[in-house]
This record gives C-alpha cells, sequence and structure tokens, in this order.
C-alpha cells in the first residue's frame, strides 16, 4: 500500500471519539454543564430532557457530557468551584442505557449495573431501590444520564411510568442529583406523568436534523460539513462545497449518524485505491440508496419541521453523480448557494 | 508506622462488609448477583466464595481503597472449634473492623484490644450493624445484649495476667475441663458440652465458676467426700460403684497448677450444689436422652450406662446389652451400644438383692464366668448369655464376688456343678442342628462332616437335608471317642498315636485337616481297653485354666 494513502484507521478513530461542536450544540452543552453545577451548589435535585429523532447526536452529547462532568469533577483547577462543599468524596455522573423492553424492575436493573454493582442487580423492587440509594451515595453520584428514555414510557403503563416518575423524582431529590433524560419526543411525557417533575426540569432541548429550508439553515449544515472535515483531518475535496453539501445532504437527510458513516466509508475506498486524499469518486462509488423508501414525517410540539420527500431522493440514483441544479430542484432550494 | 500484622477475618465478615457497602440487605442478594450457590448458615461461607466476592472486577475496583482490605485476611476457621453464634466487639464493629475469625474461638470472651466482653449476634444484626441500620432483634434468640461497661471476670483478669500463649492455652485447657464436670457434679454419667453451642454469657459464667472453684484449696477433697457421701447407700455393690467417673475426676483436677487464694476457700461445696440441683438440660449439653429419660435430679444423678453396669456385674457390656434384650436387666434407656444405654441405679441394687439376697459365706472354687472358656460353649451349644441368665434367674448356683482383686473389680461366679448341670441339659434339649453348628460342636470342618455322613456315622435330618439329625449325633458321641472334643487339636495325633502303641487299636475314622487343626480322630469305645484310655485326655481337661477346674469339681461334686 501506498505510504501516502490517506490514513483510514486515524480518521475512524477520530470519528468514533471526537464531538463537534458548533454554536447550537455548544450553547446546549455548556447550558447542561451550568445546570449541573449549580444542581452541585445548591444540593436539589433538578432535570433536563435531550428531545429528539435519531441521528441527531443526543446520545453523544450525553456520554461526552458524562465525560466532561467526571474529568472536571477530579480536575482541581479547571474543576467545579463547588467541589470543595462536597469534602473528599468526587461528585462524578453516570450514564444509564434505559433498557429496551423493560418491566418495572429493569431500569432499577440497568441503574445498579451504571452505579457498578458486582454481578448481575437482581432483587425484589424494595431492595433495589435501597442498593441505588447506598450506591449513590456511596459513589456520591450527582449526575444520572438515562439514554432512549423514550422506552421507558413507551413497554408501562401509565400507573407504571407515574410509579416510575415518582421514584425518580424522589431519588433527584434525596441525593441532589441532576438528572437528564434523552430520547424521542415521547421522552418530554415525563413531565406529565409528574407534575413536581415537571417543576424541576431546568431545560428542554430538541435536538433535529439538519435542515435546508432557508439559508440560515444551510450555512449551519455547511459550517458543520467543514468543522468536520478540518478537525478530523481529512484532505481532498471540500465538503462545505455546495454540490458537495447538497450531495451529502440528500445522501444522509442531515442525519448526523449518517454523514459520518458516509464519510468513513468515502475515507476507507479512498484508502483501498491508495489515494492520499478524499474524492468525490470515493463517495459516488460507496453510495448505498436508501433500503426503505417510506415517507416518516413527525411533528414537533414546538414547531414545524422541514419535511424532506424522499421520493425525490430517489429520483436521484447517486446524488453525487449528479449536477448542482437538479440536486437544488431535489431538495426544494430555492435560494441561492454560493462557494 | 503502620502494622504489617495481618487481622485474619472470616469470609462471613469479608461477605458483609462488601455487601453492606452495595447496599444489598443480606449476602445472599449479593451471592445471587454474582450467581454463587445459596449458603443458608453464615459459617458454611467459604474462604473461596469470599474470594470469588472480592475479586469481582466491580467489587475490586469500589473496595480497593478500602483500610481493612489491606490490614486483613480472609480465611476460613475450624468450624468445630468455633462458636456457631456470632460474637462480636461493638467497639471494634462501629470502628470499621471486620468480624475476625479470633472473635469465633470458643475461648475468646472478651476483646483484648477494648476489654470488654464479647456479645453474640445474629447474621442479620451483625449486617445491620455494618450497613449502619438501627434493628430491633430484641425477640431474637442469637442476640443477646451486653452492656459494654461491664467488668472483666476473675478468670479473665488472670487470663491477662498470663505472659504466654502456651501457658494461656493450658490455664483454658484446665478450666474447661473442670467446667464440664460441673455440670451435674455428683452423677454417675459425665455430661459432656458442645462448647460452640454456648452462648458468650454462658460460657463465662461456667468457666468462671471452674475458676473460683479451682482456687479452693480443699476443692479435690470436698467434691471426692460429696460423690461418696452421694453414693454411700451402694457401697453394697462394692468399690467399683464409687469409683465411677472419680479417677477421671482426680486427674482433672491434679492439673490445677496455680496457688489456691483463701478468699475463695470453701466455695466448692456452694457450686457443686448449685450445680447438682440443676435438673433441666444444658442448654451446651451434647447426650441429651437421661435429661428427658428423667422427672427429677435425683433420678437423674442415679443413672447409669450399660458399660458401668457391667462393671458392677463382672460381665462384658455384651452380655449387658443381651440381658436387656431378654428382658433381665430394664433399662430407663435402651440401646445397643452400652455407652449409650442409661440404667436406674436402684433397679440395678433392686436385681441385685433379688438375686443375692443374703450375704453368706463366699464360696472360692466356683467358676468366675469370664475365665470360661468360649469352646465349652460351642461343644454343647450353649451360649454364654444364656449362663449369665440363669445365674441371674437363680436356675444355677451363682455369687457376685465384690471388690475381687486389688483393683476392687467385681465377678459374676457360678457353681461347677450349676454349669455341669446346665450343659448337659442344653445337650439333651437339643433338636436337629444345621451343619455349621455341628462343625463347631465336633470341632471339625465339612468335609469331615461329609465323610461321617458317607459312612453312617450320623445323617442328615429326615425333613431338612441342610441339619443333622440330632438322634445321630448324640449316638455318634455317645459309643464313639472323639478326641477333638477332648483335646486340643493339635494334640490329637499324638494322643492317636498313643493309643496305637499301647495296644494296637488303630482310629475308625481320622482325617487330616489342615495344618492348624491337624487330625479329626475318632476310636471306637468299645474297642478300647482300660489302659488305652489312660492314654487319653479326660474330659474338660485340656480346658484347664486357673480357677476353671471342671473335672476335679465334677469328680468332687458326683
Amino acid at each position: 500500500m501506498n505510504n501516502n494513502a490517506i490514513n483510514f484507521n486515524r480518521i475512524a478513530h477520530s470519528l468514533g471519539r471526537k464531538f463537534l461542536t458548533y454554536d447550537s450544540i455548544k450553547a446546549d452543552f455548556d447550558a447542561l454543564m451550568d445546570d449541573s453545577e449549580n444542581v452541585l451548589l445548591t444540593a436539589t435535585g433538578k432535570c433536563a430532557i435531550i428531545a429528539g429523532d435519531t441521528g441527531t447526536g443526543k446520545t453523544m452529547m450525553a456520554t461526552k457530557f458524562v465525560d466532561r462532568y467526571n474529568e472536571l469533577s477530579v480536575d482541581k483547577q479547571r474543576g467545579f468551584k463547588s467541589i470543595e462543599a462536597h469534602g473528599k468524596m468526587t461528585p462524578c455522573a453516570r450514564f444509564v442505557n434505559a433498557p429496551s423492553n423493560m418491566n418495572r424492575l429493569d431500569l432499577l436493573r440497568n441503574i445498579l449495573a451504571a452505579l457498578g454493582e458486582p454481578g448481575i442487580p437482581s432483587g425484589s423492587e424494595k431492595e433495589m431501590r435501597q442498593r441505588v440509594d447506598t450506591q449513590i451515595r456511596n459513589e456520591n453520584v450527582k449526575v444520572l444520564v438515562f439514554d432512549e428514555f423514550q422506552q421507558v414510557l413507551e413497554k408501562v403503563s401509565n400507573k407504571s411510568a407515574r410509579h416510575i416518575a415518582d421514584f425518580l423524582k424522589n431519588l433527584m431529590d434525596e441525593h441532589g442529583i441532576f438528572m437528564i433524560f434523552c430520547g424521542t419526543e415521547r421522552t418530554t411525557e415525563i413531565l406529565e406523568h409528574n407534575e413536581q417533575f415537571a417543576s424541576r426540569c431546568t431545560r428542554v432541548i430538541l435536538k433535529r436534523h439538519f435542515s435546508l429550508a432557508n439559508k440560515t439553515n444551510y450555512a449551519v449544515f455547511r459550517g458543520f460539513l467543514y468543522t468536520m472535515q478540518m478537525r478530523h483531518e481529512i484532505s481532498g475535496i471540500r465538503l462545505a462545497d455546495p454540490e458537495n453539501a447538497l450531495a451529502i445532504y440528500a445522501a444522509t437527510n442531515g442525519d448526523l449518524r449518517k454523514i459520518s458513516w458516509l464519510l468513513l466509508n468515502a475515507c476507507k475506498h479512498a484508502c483501498s485505491t491508495n489515494s492520499s486524499s478524499i474524492r468525490k469518486i470515493d463517495f459516488s462509488e460507496t453510495y448505498v440508496p436508501p433500503t426503505n423508501p417510506k415517507l416518516k414525517s413527525t411533528k414537533y410540539k414546538n414547531g414545524n419541521v422541514t419535511v424532506v420527500k424522499i421520493d425525490k431522493h430517489l429520483q436521484l440514483s447517486n446524488p453525487f453523480k449528479t449536477n448542482l441544479k437538479s440536486l437544488k430542484e431535489a431538495l426544494g432550494v430555492k435560494y441561492e448557494v454560493q462557494h | 508506622m503502620k502494622s504489617s500484622i495481618k487481622t485474619y477475618i472470616s469470609p462471613y465478615g469479608a461477605c458483609v462488609k462488601v455487601a453492606a457497602f452495595f447496599g444489598f440487605r443480606s449476602v445472599q442478594g449479593l451471592f445471587t448477583n454474582l450467581g454463587i450457590a445459596h449458603v443458608r448458615v453464615w459459617n458454611s461461607i467459604t474462604e473461596a466464595d469470599a474470594q470469588e466476592v472480592l475479586k469481582d472486577p466491580a467489587v475490586a475496583a469500589k473496595t480497593a481503597g478500602f483500610e481493612w482490605m489491606t490490614t486483613c485476611v480472609v480465611s476460613e476457621f475450624d468450624k468445630k472449634y468455633a462458636s456457631q453464634t456470632i460474637k462480636i466487639c461493638p467497639a471494634c464493629i462501629m470502628e470499621g473492623q471486620p468480624h475476625k475469625i479470633v472473635w469465633q474461638d470458643v475461648e475468646q470472651t472478651i476483646c483484648e484490644k477494648h476489654l470488654v466482653p464479647l456479645q453474640n449476634i445474629c447474621k442479620q444484626r451483625l449486617f445491620d450493624l455494618e450497613s449502619g441500620i438501627h434493628s430491633d432483634c430484641s425477640n431474637c434468640s442469637e442476640c443477646t445484649e451486653c452492656n459494654t461497661a461491664e467488668s472483666l471476670l476473675p478468670f479473665e483478669i488472670a487470663l491477662l495476667d498470663i505472659a504466654g500463649g502456651s501457658q494461656r492455652r493450658y490455664f483454658l485447657n484446665v478450666l474447661f475441663t473442670i467446667a464440664e464436670r460441673l455440670i451435674r457434679p455428683l452423677d454417675f454419667i459425665t455430661s459432656p458440652l458442645n462448647w460452640a453451642k454456648g452462648s458468650v454469657f454462658m460460657v463465662r459464667q461456667l468457666i468462671n465458676d471452674a475458676y473460683i472453684l479451682s482456687l479452693d484449696e480443699c476443692a479435690r477433697v470436698t467434691w471426692l467426700k460429696m460423690i461418696a457421701e452421694h453414693r454411700q447407700q451402694f457401697s453394697i455393690l462394692g468399690d467399683s460403684v464409687q469409683e465411677i467417673n472419680c479417677h477421671s475426676l482426680n486427674i482433672v483436677l491434679s492439673k490445677i497448677s496455680w496457688q489456691p487464694k483463701t478468699e475463695f476457700a470453701g466455695q466448692t461445696e456452694n457450686l457443686i450444689k448449685k450445680y447438682h440441683v440443676k435438673a433441666e438440660s444444658h442448654p451446651m449439653v451434647t447426650a441429651k436422652t437421661r435429661y428427658d429419660n428423667a422427672t427429677s435430679g435425683d433420678e437423674l444423678s442415679l443413672q447409669i450406662t450399660g458399660n458401668d453396669v457391667a462393671n458392677i456385674f463382672g460381665v462384658s457390656p455384651a452380655h449387658v446389652t443381651k440381658l436387656l434384650n431378654l428382658g433381665t436387666l430394664i433399662a430407663v434407656h435402651s440401646g445397643q451400644q452400652p455407652d449409650k444405654q442409661i440404667f436406674d441405679m436402684m433397679t440395678i441394687l433392686e436385681t441385685f438383692q433379688n438375686t443375692y439376697p443374703t450375704v453368706s459365706a463366699l464360696e472360692h472354687d466356683y467358676i468366675n464366668i469370664t475365665e470360661i472358656p468360649s469352646a465349652i460353649f460351642d461343644l454343647y451349644c450353649l451360649d454364654i448369655d444364656e449362663l449369665i441368665k440363669s445365674a441371674f434367674d437363680k436356675k444355677i448356683e451363682s455369687q457376685l464376688r465384690v471388690n475381687s482383686t486389688v483393683r476392687y473389680t467385681n465377678q459374676l461366679q457360678i457353681a461347677p456343678a450349676g454349669l455341669k448341670k446346665l450343659l448337659k441339659q442344653k445337650w439333651q434339649s437339643l433338636c436337629d442342628q444345621p451343619i455349621l453348628k455341628v462343625i463347631a460342636m465336633l470341632r471339625c470342618n465339612d468335609k469331615v462332616i461329609g465323610d461321617l455322613i458317607e459312612l453312617g456315622f450320623i445323617k442328615t435330618s429326615d425333613t431338612n437335608k441342610a441339619l443333622i439329625d440330632i438322634n445321630s449325633l448324640k449316638t455318634f458321641v455317645e459309643n464313639y471317642l472323639i478326641i477333638n472334643r477332648k483335646a486340643t487339636f493339635s494334640h490329637a495325633r499324638s494322643y492317636a498315636n498313643n493309643v496305637r502303641e499301647c495296644c494296637g487299636n488303630d482310629p475308625v475314622y481320622s482325617r487330616f485337616m489342615d495344618p492348624n487343626r491337624t487330625d479329626f480322630v475318632v476310636f471306637d469305645k468299645g474297642l478300647l481297653n482300660n489302659c488305652c484310655v489312660e492314654q487319653l485326655p479326660k474330659r474338660f481337661q485340656h480346658f484347664l485354666k486357673t480357677g476353671v477346674e471342671l473335672s476335679k469339681t465334677v469328680r468332687a461334686h458326683s
């Protein structure tokens, strides 16, 4: 293999770990950090919700938040100013994956697993609650992040959902914990199940796919692509160029997870062809048309969302082989796009 | 500088620490999580179980920094010598120390660090203490509330003054042995204790009383005197009754190597009375059967084992069992093992007085029952137990010689004429016998029996071919002289040679059996001259033993 070939391994590693912040994400991330520090200072439990469709970067944001929190909590120089108030025990954050097909005990089991309980957590609800209490106290857990929380609410009855909400509210109050619930739009329903819960919610962050509805959105998307290319040090064609940006959008529908995957495959192709930089042909060769052409429309409560006609995508056999005019027409872009 | 000496902690103690840290309500919950097999009893948790817990990655990650993890070593303890109930020093537990192995030693009654008595608690209470939960165990049988400000007992103070480990062990060993004898101290039967079952309170009280007794200069004299007084009514049965368990008591008390104290003089009598009055079974007593079979303390104190009854009557314990089975002796608690049989001493005395109502001059030519050769019984198909039963039932003349030797043992003796009469009765009353019995009666083997049947000397029963017709056997023994029935096997051939050399009479049947048994030799009595008969041993002569001269006594009585 050519020594000058693109370093696929480095890019793959970078794509998997580096978290890109752009304007709105950075603001949300900082706001959550502020909230968590306020909770630490006041010792009163609060919560926040990150809701949005899949592939909008909720989980990535949540995991990075947990990592960042734990880093700051042990960093005496740059860390939380309130750390001294917590004595010898360092406050820490834990990431809880909500169970996929849960019953009432499964959430407790997953919380215990996240807290580092040995073995496979088992026992009655009462016993497990006691253990959650003890271990939160022992570990001085001050942040609990629940991912895919909509599953907790979808799979149980309203009564059970209220039961869970009450339990989490008590946990939050008793230990002064900042809880973050990530998931689809339904995650916000937890606020409806417990009014006191709603009063403790500091913010609801709605995460959306990139949009090309107007020029501002287009600029955000291009900015993201530019940052991505710079941050991951990918040489070759400029992703932020209009024909590339629109082709990427057409191929991914603005889904962050799909954009990363598309880039990863293109880099792999470039590497396999001993290319030292990424080319448009790498994208066109690795492009896979969507297998499920069903239209999916979702309605957000706080506003309308631009629904991209996927059938129009399908009219484009390969967006990377399509000219800019056709792309604009297919994506409904009516404004001028510029370099 | 921190001490490098490791503290040995119990597997349960280590598991409790971990489980309590993770908020479990029992060790079992932690075990279920880790897939460790269910353990019901706290002291059944092994070192391997504890290591499995401690080596679990999640546990290891979180407990690595704990002080007890660096200063303590998990080790199993010998359950045989350890208390079954958990013992703790509350002060040590409050300091965060795990459950130590040394506390479980039966001999350990105090915490030598805090100088307070140890406390018995149940496993859940220990768990609650570790978890910082206040639990109410007032109705728990295992938990004992103990005043931590309670002062040490005299024996504990004396123990702390002893420096050397071996000296301490000796001191405690002696006290524990004395304490075992303190339970029902005047009884014929001692009450072995299972110290592992005892609570700290019980052990402390008992050991302390033993210590107080050991400080009385006259303890041994007083104790033995009280035993002698208690057994005075049985003096007619000889010194063997008086001496039951006294020798071992003497040995126990002779081990006291520390100086008596004047302030404890005269305490022995009070202590012995205190422990003798209690009729109920002590919780630590292992053999409770005798307590269940007594209605009062007096009955309890007069119980005696089958072994001791055997000594009183000068027979073996197996014979006592047989007499018990035959109904000659009546037991409070019967069984096949003589040491587990329980007799009432009053019943034994009554049996003796019924059998030997008047104390007459003892006969000197009576035969000690244990000295009768077993071969005699084989010849007549008589069981020794039948002989003893006949003696007890007064069917034959017998006497009980008490204090017969310098060791003051008793002997059951039988009149030789009575024995002879019994043998004759037995021979006459015999019915058809199995071949194995006939082999024993003729002192031969199965090949000889086969020959005798073939030659027509004896015949099988008409009704059952496995039996020998008793009439043919009696005729054979009457008409023919079977040297093996009269002499030892080794001499049979030389006697046959003597007869042959005397008158040239040859045996009618002779067969080499084996190198040990030599020949089976049979002469026709009708062909033997008087001179030849002189060459043969007299009846019973070869059974001669000191004190068993049946041939002489039979002649004297005939």
